[in-house]
């Protein structure tokens, strides 16, 4: 499966593009700073007990831009990323705070308290993804 | 405070940036030239890193070449470097002397150089 992937026209054609690789990789970074630009600055809005849902719509966009294009970035080497322990620890700290989005959207939790996991697993998730170039 | 603040910071950006395996740019790398002679046994050629392991009388290299643009516009294929290839890097060697890894300059190849940084050279 992974290595299907990896075969790809898709992939083969991003490990040698010159100029599409590079800028994949900005979009990446367009997006998690739009998604963590605007979650912070909800969470600490939530916490001091303000609403400022109008970014919402910028996390969004900014999560489907990150995913879109590391998607992209990750088909590109896909065997070497799955067994990356900072990679798996990404992938585990988005899953998480997606749920927390869930419950925070649903009001199943306490706003404060998922507000305050927010603040915590993204950036989380933005270091793990760093990491992965260090490893 | 604003020393304390500071101090955390750049402590901070050190750790994060302190590479175990760095591969941009060139601060992470001994400035003296540095010759390297062996096999390739794995070769790993294409965005983001073209990285070669090189098997240089029992030592086990790594040798981090050019993205693709880099390494045609040198005149280097693939095939040139795929494992049973015999070839030299010149370049720089990781500053830290524990870690077997190089970044190439120049591959040569029977004898025909393949300059990768035409400005370094």
């Amino acid at each position: 499966m992974i290595e299907t992937v990896e075969a790809s026209d898709l992939a083969a054609f991003l490990r040698r593009s010159r100029w599409i690789y590079p800028l994949v990789n900005a979009g990446h970074i367009l997006g998690i700073a739009l998604l963590v630009g605007s979650v912070i600055p909800m969470d600490f809005a939530v916490l001091r007990g303000w609403q400022q849902p109008w970014l919402r719509l910028y996390a969004i966009v900014g999560f489907v831009i990150a995913v879109s294009c590391g998607a992209l970035l990750f088909i590109a080497q896909a065997s070497e990323y799955i067994v990356n322990g900072w990679f798996r620890l990404k992938i585990a700290l988005i899953c998480v705070a997606l749920i927390n989005a869930a419950l925070h959207l649903t009001r199943i939790a306490p706003s404060r308290t998922t507000a305050a996991l927010s603040l915590i697993l993204w950036p989380a998730a933005l270091i793990s993804g760093r990491m992965i170039a260090y490893s | 405070m604003v020393a304390n603040r500071r101090t955390i910071l750049t402590g901070l950006a050190a750790a994060l940036a302190a590479p175990a395996f760095a591969h941009h740019g060139w601060r992470w790398t001994d400035s003296g030239e540095f010759e390297l002679t062996g096999i390739v046994t794995a070769a790993r050629l294409g965005n983001p890193h073209g990285v070669l392991t090189i098997d240089a009388d029992g030592e086990i290299w790594t040798a981090e070449v050019g993205q693709p643009w880099r390494n045609e516009r040198a005149g280097l294929t693939d095939d040139m470097m795929a494992p049973g290839a015999e070839l030299t890097v010149r370049g720089q060697r990781h500053a830290d002397p524990e870690q077997l890894i190089v970044k190439a300059e120049v591959v040569v190849i029977a004898g025909q150089e393949y300059v990768l940084y035409p400005d370094r050279v």
